[in-house]
């Protein structure tokens, strides 16, 4: 079977953690309403076979411009084990993971850096395999290039590397060919990965049950934290909120099989995050909140603010930021609280112009006193 | 040739003169000048506190030049000390010094008549006395002595240290420390009125000592009207020897009754004994000439001799040769001596200045201390200096980037310097000037020292569009293969160098979360540092052009020779 297949190095969750570490509620906003996917065309199989073909084969238009860049103690011989103590300046996969993976900005020169080593370690089949499977990651997870993903993976399969099937039918997915992504999919009667990533992909594909019943079964196979995040994920794709803040709610209860898995506390950590981003913004009836005023603090620019809000007769009456240490962004401290009031939401308000994290501060800061879990509610 | 503004005593007494009497004496005598005087205080009050006020636009830029129909700097573009004695210090054209040459040519037709009727300090100097000065007269004194000439002694000791190379001005001349004194009070003041007062920054000793000095020119009102004018004033100095040149005079008939009312009226000390005029102190205010009960009071050009009134004293020579020799061994030996003492001023940190400052050396003998910059710039990044540096740094600007950091939208600081010591750079050029560069202490950095997750400085240094750090993977662990175990370890922020300018940003972000709101470390753990290498200090060119060569760190090599060029997919893969 080819599975997944891990090569430490080859592991870009690093992007995730990065994401989802710091912002917290809010980041989970945003990758909550952003991961339905966009319509996207749909296309026959002999389509998605011609643009494979077709675009794998030629560069990306942003090749010319992005020059070859590297430390100059970097080892370009890139071993296939890289020996002795760890060092970024010098081991290739080391240096990806250390530098180009955390820095978007680094993205483009890295997949060029890569490229360039294939070619320059052509001789060896293993180093070649090796190149086009980074490669075939790189487009796929800095780039959204489905097509070059796809490519460069059968490539490297061609020369005897095992690829990560899901991720392929992920590419097919994205490209428009349902038929060809449920073609891999179907063959998983369960789900192996670190992150649930197959429950997730069905659950993008509209098929609920099929999700669900994969996410039962990798909780039963030692995995609940990270499945029932998965399945709270997917209920809430398909708008249906009390059962996602159900699973949630077991992903938070269930114990971790093992404490020191990083990934089991972030999975938990999340799901707490989703209940209360779910209960602040989807869950929000102003009409049964009760007449009065309600405090909320968050994080801002230069530390906490407090916004009080004033709810009337099933509207916001009035939004008043009372303490805050702002210095750089004034405009938010009244813009934001104006908006919310004319929008009568605390939901898609535009931060303002230079000024978002203060905006966003003020959201969350409404969002929390609104949802009964600001400090010194009445 | 007549230029009297005045009007004369004894004449129809409509409405409007019964008013302006009211309002005083000196508003009937001469209401032109008052009315002109208001007119230049709240100019410069205009320009000071609403267009030099940064905020309420979406650009900063944008928000001062839309406001800016005329130089915010205007008044000390005008103020002849400003330019003369920083382009002597540093020999470099000034150019403001065509400004104070414009209002010296003034100073032909209307001698010093900057000091009557435009000077802001003069005419707070003139309510001042309105409103408290002339109501106690326990302070009041008759006696003029050894002080009388002393503003000349002044004016040269300015200038001789100005030619060693040390700027005196910023602590003498009329309209910088007016500003300065504005800045100082007027400005914490509107910032928290407006803003909050947890937006003003503390006061340093500096400003104390700024604050002192002009309270002492205030407090100096209390002995004589204008004393500081009359006596002291350096840039009134400057106009009083451009009046010698000037093509009108104060002239008195013969028909001059000796009554002295003409004497009682002047505020600078003209009136001779014999009721005739030191030419060099009038500054053609004409309240004698309204005041005077027989119209003898005349102002003319300085060849008009019809029925002069003959001198009686001989008061020709002011100042004996002696007094003269001696005041200015004085002043020369002051001079040099105040510039030995500033130049060997304690060194300290080198300050960040703002973007666009010329090399330190000059920076110091340019910039005259006047404080426009620090007005202009949105969030008090800019403030005056207190003995940091010694007394040659003493309120120059410098980037406290503790308080705040520079803002990206914002090139105020040098639109308004009236002297070039910060040049007045386009945006996009302010943008790339390096100011200084961002260094991180990797012993306490949170995610180095592996205490927590933090990216503040990141996250606020792409947020202002530099993108000058980045992250590194640090402390991560490997598992018995030697591959990393996924989640283990923090990224940190690494500085690049070739993009850092030096904002401050990351500073100010880093201190207001870590150390200030969640009380995690004692002192920021980025922090900017002035230096060589670390600034670009330039008197000219662009700062763009700069950077584009040497894009990349000494260790990062691009357009590699070995790299095939086009060959995305070489043969041998097809």
């Amino acid at each position: 079977m080819r599975y997944f297949s891990f090569k430490g190095t080859r592991q870009f969750d690093l992007l995730i953690a990065i994401c989802c570490g710091v912002c917290g509620v809010l980041s989970a906003i945003v990758s909550a309403s952003g991961s339905h996917t966009a319509s996207v065309p749909k296309r026959t199989r002999a389509q998605v076979e011609a643009m494979i073909a077709k675009v794998g084969e030629s560069a990306p238009d942003w090749w010319g411009p992005v020059p070859l860049k590297y430390p100059d103690t970097l080892d370009l011989d890139w071993p296939i084990e890289a020996g002795g103590e760890w060092n970024n300046q010098k081991n290739v996969g080391q240096y990806i993971w250390d530098v180009i993976n955390p820095n978007p900005g680094r993205w483009k020169e890295g997949i060029k850096l890569v490229h360039h080593l294939m070619l320059r370690n052509k001789d060896d089949r293993a180093k070649v395999a090796r190149s086009m499977e980074s490669l075939g990651a790189m487009f796929h997870n800095f780039m959204q290039d489905w097509p070059r993903a796809v490519f460069w993976w059968r490539m490297s399969m061609k020369y005897g590397q095992p690829i990560d099937q899901v991720q392929m039918a992920n590419c097919f997915w994205r490209m428009g060919c349902e038929e060809m992504a449920r073609g891999i999919l179907e063959q998983f009667i369960d789900d192996h990965t670190r992150n649930g990533a197959i429950i997730k992909l069905w659950a993008d594909m509209d098929e609920l049950d099929k999700a669900l019943s994969l996410a039962e079964q990798k909780a039963r196979s030692g995995n609940p934290n990270i499945a029932y995040l998965a399945a709270g994920n997917a209920c809430r794709q398909a708008g249906r909120m009390a059962q996602a803040l159900a699973y949630y709610r077991k992903a938070v209860d269930a114990k971790p099989p093992d404490e020191n898995n990083g990934d089991f506390i972030r999975a938990r950590v999340q799901a707490a995050e989703n209940i209360a981003v779910i209960r602040t913004f989807e869950l929000l009836d102003l009409k049964r909140t009760a007449n009065g005023r309600y405090r909320g603090t968050s994080t801002a620019f230069n530390g906490p603010l407090t916004v009080e809000v004033e709810v009337g007769a099933g509207r916001i009456a009035s939004v008043r930021v009372t303490q805050h240490q702002e210095k750089q962004f004034y405009s938010a401290i009244t813009e934001t609280p104006r908006k919310i009031v004319e929008r009568q939401s605390i939901k898609d308000i535009d931060a303002c112009t230079g000024a978002t994290i203060t905006s966003e501060a003020i959201i969350n800061a409404a969002a929390k006193a609104l949802a009964g879990r600001g400090t010194g509610g009445e | 040739m007549k230029l009297n503004f005045f009007i004369a005593y004894g004449g129809k007494r409509g409405r409007i003169m019964r008013a302006l009497r009211r309002l005083g004496l000196t508003w009937a005598a001469s209401p032109v000048r008052r009315i002109v005087q208001g007119l230049c205080l709240a100019g410069f009050i205009v320009l000071f506190f609403y267009v030099s006020w940064p905020y309420g636009g979406r650009l900063y830029s944008e928000t001062l030049t839309a406001k800016e129909w005329v130089n915010a700097e205007i008044f000390l573009m005008m103020d002849p000390l400003v330019s003369v004695s920083t382009a002597i210090s540093a020999r470099m054209w000034v150019w403001s010094l065509a400004a104070a040459g414009a209002a010296l040519v003034v100073c032909l037709v209307i001698p010093r008549g900057f000091c009557g009727y435009v000077c802001p300090l003069g005419t707070f100097l003139d309510v001042f006395d309105w409103a408290l000065g002339r109501r106690g007269s326990r302070f009041r004194i008759r006696r003029r002595t050894w002080w009388v000439n002393l503003r000349y002694f002044i004016l040269a000791a300015v200038l001789i240290s100005a030619a060693f190379g040390a700027l005196l001005s910023g602590y003498v001349a009329a309209i910088v420390v007016w500003t300065r004194a504005m800045l100082l009070i007027g400005g914490p003041v509107q910032t928290g009125l407006l803003k909050g007062w947890y937006l003003v920054p503390p006061m340093n000793v500096g400003q104390w000592i700024s604050l002192a000095l002009f309270g002492g020119i205030i407090g100096m009102s209390l002995l004589e009207r204008r004393f500081w004018c009359k006596y002291l004033c350096p840039t009134g100095a400057v106009f009083s020897l451009g009046a010698l040149l000037s093509f009108t005079q104060r002239k008195v008939s013969t028909d001059c009754v000796s009554c002295g009312q003409c004497e009682t009226v002047c505020d600078f000390g003209a009136i001779r004994e014999d009721f005739l005029t030191h030419h060099s102190r009038c500054s053609f205010c004409q309240n004698c000439g309204g005041v005077c009960p027989v119209g003898a009071i005349e102002f003319t050009d300085r060849w008009s001799n019809a029925r002069q009134k003959l001198p009686t004293v001989d008061t020709a020579v002011t100042c004996s040769r002696r007094s003269l020799l001696t005041g200015l061994g004085t002043a020369a030996a002051a001079g040099m001596g105040l510039a030995a003492a500033i130049g060997t001023g304690a060194a300290g940190e080198p300050a960040v200045r703002p973007p666009g400052s010329v090399p330190e050396k000059a920076f110091l003998q340019l910039c005259v201390r006047c404080g426009q910059c620090i007005k202009v710039c949105p969030n008090n990044v800019l403030q005056p200096a207190g003995l940091e540096n010694g007394l040659n740094g003493l309120w120059a600007p410098r980037v406290v980037a503790d308080w705040s950091g520079c803002e990206p939208s914002c090139n105020n600081c040098g639109q308004v310097c009236p002297t070039g010591a910060i040049r007045a750079l386009p945006l996009v050029e302010k943008q790339a000037a390096r100011m200084a560069l961002a260094v991180v202490d990797r012993q306490t950095c949170l995610p180095y020292a592996g205490r927590k997750a933090c990216q503040y400085c990141v996250d606020e240094c792409t947020a202002a569009g530099y993108e000058a750090i980045e992250f590194v993977r640090v402390g991560g662990q490997v598992d018995e293969t030697g591959r990393p175990v996924d989640g283990s370890g923090f990224v940190a922020p690494v500085v690049l160098e070739n993009k850092c300018v030096g904002c401050g940003l990351c500073q100010m972000r880093c201190r207001a979360m870590n150390v200030k709101n969640e009380h995690l470390l004692d002192c920021p753990a980025i922090v900017i540092q002035a230096g060589p290498d670390r600034e670009d200090r330039v008197f000219s060119g662009s700062y763009m052009e700069l950077h584009r060569t040497g894009q990349d760190s000494p260790s990062e090599t691009t357009d590699r020779t070995d790299a095939p060029v086009d060959d995305y997919l070489p043969d041998f893969l097809r």
